[in-house]
């Protein structure tokens, strides 16, 4: 027994109830929108931050890397992918002697495929403190001394609490300080000092065989800043020109970054063109099946008209089914989509090969809203449509035909 | 006088000639009258009963309700008062398939703002028709008797003033037509007036006044 008042919510539940299968693919239909418009709304946005951030970040202008390996330092920086190259220690200063450069400062990579902390290859990145430019201000933002022998310093993505010890070819360091995200490679990369990384060679399990346990003035990459005002291009033209014939090769920030934005805009574009397809499909399937909901149910409201009911009450209970369906499918829409973009977000990224950074919280709320309110749009859109169509509906006439 | 029809005329255009479905019909109704419309298929006792309900405007002449001319109402008026005072039973127009027999009868009661016992009334009309035990059923698993049984429970949950039936016993074999129309008897005796429209004349004993239509003209039978 069911005493409940028949409110024009009950009856528009009571409505939905009957009909489970027009219902439930309405209800998948807006989940569906949902799920794709906040999904992609958080992809497209985590990606421009990654762009953002990458050209904020890079510090350096130009990257001088071994000939052949121009396409490694960009899976290094941007992916995380663990790299191992080297050239002589002293393309370093040969690179600092070239006219408009004015900073330059060496990296170290080496590559694990095993240690404690990750389920994944990590890059480790052995930099001097005393020259580079590129990390240190990052890193200090979480580290109040400079970094020392056996400290290590991790990105954001990698497991590991401050203080706890973590080990790589057998040889144990201190967590000092974690990143905040960036949204590059280095959310996966590990951190360390010059000398850390060239004795960490030696304590390879490869020793012996390793490029660096064998000649300690072995470095991977040389960071350059160009003095400003000059064409970094220019510069880079000289440094290929004046060592080249040396092995060096040049990878200019700006070309990279510029890569990166030509890839995402495509990316972000196919994300825009599926979600306006997805919008304008379900405005249409709405719209089409209100339009049949309501000639299949003439006799029904004439119905309610003959008992009392005036057109208003019918536009609510019209509105009142769809919202509900629109809100139920909204609501488990936007929910699937939190549970698969924000757990994921690492491996969405890894996948993704792209700088990927998510926005900050507030972000995130107005994202919400925002796709919330566009989620309901098409419903209120059919709703519309269907107070129009009721307006319209000709009671004698229904009462007529129903004879 | 409870309802006063002067001048009542509906025409159609079909192709190229106008025809009058109901033609300058003048009647009164008082209160308590048991009123049956006769007449053949096609003669107007449908769209007379339809504008009497407030359902379909006329093309000329007026219907008044204790002298409120019901299309001089806008749309929320005229639907408080078929709401509240004209209760009608449309011949086509059965239960709602979604909800049970007893919101069935209940929903007049939602569909203005008003208090009370809702399902106290819905339950009383229930048991009053006979069909009590059917309140869980949805209309779907009900006989043609029985459905009609709702729709007189349902018609009468505002207490309407005139209760307005177009062929109610149609379909009906002749011990349940019998069985209806006892009720409406039952139902007029209470106070409510009741205008019917049939042309099973074996029904035509239980009303107080017959009014015959043909071709949209009414005139008065004198009963015997």
């Amino acid at each position: 027994m069911n005493d409940k008042p028949l409110s024009t919510l009950n009856i528009a539940l009571l409505n939905l109830r009957r009909k489970v299968f027009r219902t439930m693919g309405l209800v998948l239909l807006a989940a569906l929108l949902a799920f794709t418009l906040l999904a992609g709304s958080v992809l497209s946005q985590s990606l421009d931050n990654g762009l953002n951030n990458l050209s904020q970040r890079m510090g350096a202008d130009i990257l001088a890397v071994p000939y052949g390996y121009e396409a490694n330092v960009q899976g290094a920086l941007l992916r995380g992918e663990p790299s191992t190259f080297y050239f002589d220690e002293l393309t370093t200063e040969r690179i600092a002697a070239v006219g408009g450069v004015i900073d330059v400062s060496p990296q170290l990579y080496l590559a694990t495929l095993d240690s404690s902390c990750c389920a994944y290859p990590v890059q480790l990145i052995g930099f001097d403190p005393q020259t580079d430019f590129a990390i240190t201000p990052w890193v200090s933002q979480t580290l109040d001394a400079p970094l020392t022998a056996g400290q290590i310093v991790i990105g954001s993505s990698l497991s590991g609490e401050v203080g706890q010890k973590l080990e790589f070819f057998n040889k144990s360091f201190v967590i000092v300080a974690r990143l905040e995200k960036t949204g590059m490679g280095f959310d996966t990369s590990v951190f360390m000092d010059l000398d850390s990384a060239r004795q960490l060679a030696q304590y390879s399990k490869r020793a012996g065989g390793h490029p660096v346990a064998d000649n300690a003035n072995l470095i991977s990459s040389v960071m350059v800043r160009v003095q400003d005002g000059l064409n970094t291009k220019d510069v880079a033209n000289d440094i290929l020109q004046s060592y080249g014939k040396d092995g060096v090769r040049v990878v200019v920030a700006e070309d990279m970054i510029s890569d990166v934005s030509s890839s995402l805009r495509g990316l972000t574009g196919y994300i825009l063109v599926l979600i306006a397809i997805l919008w304008i499909l379900t405005v249409g399937v709405l719209l089409i099946v209100t339009a049949v909901t309501i000639n299949s149910r003439r006799r029904e409201f004439s119905l309610f008209r003959v008992l009392g009911a005036t057109k208003g009450k019918l536009m609510r209970l019209i509105l009142c089914e769809s919202s509900i369906v629109s809100l139920i499918g909204t609501v488990a829409g936007m929910l699937a989509a939190a549970l698969v973009v924000f757990p994921f977000s690492t491996f969405i990224s890894m996948q993704l090969g792209l700088p990927y950074l998510q926005p900050s919280l507030p972000v995130l709320a107005l994202l919400f809203v925002l796709c919330f309110i566009i989620s309901l749009v098409p419903a209120c859109l059919a709703s519309i449509y269907g107070a129009v169509r009721i307006g319209k509906l000709e009671l004698s006439r229904t009462i007529k035909e129903a004879e | 006088m409870l309802l006063s029809i002067e001048g009542l005329t509906k025409r159609y255009q079909r192709r190229d000639t106008t025809f009058a479905a109901v033609d300058a019909v003048d009647a009164s109704v008082e209160r308590g009258d048991f009123i049956s419309f006769i007449g053949r298929s096609g003669s107007g006792k449908t769209t007379l009963l339809n504008m009497i309900a407030g359902l379909l405007a006329p093309t000329e002449g007026s219907v008044r309700l204790e002298g409120t001319d019901l299309y001089a109402l806008n749309d929320k008026e005229i639907s408080r008062l078929r709401n509240t005072r004209l209760g009608y039973i449309p011949q086509g127009l059965g239960t709602l398939a979604n909800l049970t027999v007893f919101d069935n009868v209940r929903l007049p009661f939602f569909l203005d703002k008003r208090s009370g016992d809702a399902s106290g009334r819905a339950s009383y009309l229930l048991e009053a028709v006979g069909i009590a035990h059917l309140r869980d059923m949805l209309p779907a698993q009900l006989s043609g008797g029985e459905l009609r049984r709702v729709l007189i429970a349902r018609v009468l949950m505002n207490e309407p003033d005139i209760l307005i039936a177009d062929e109610p016993t149609s379909d009906l074999d002749v011990e349940t037509a019998m069985g209806i129309m006892e009720l409406f008897a039952t139902i007029n005796k209470r106070g409510t007036t009741i205008l019917l429209a049939t042309h099973e004349l074996d029904t035509l004993e239980f009303s107080k006044r017959v009014l015959s239509m043909a071709a949209g003209r009414l005139t008065e039978e004198q009963r015997a």
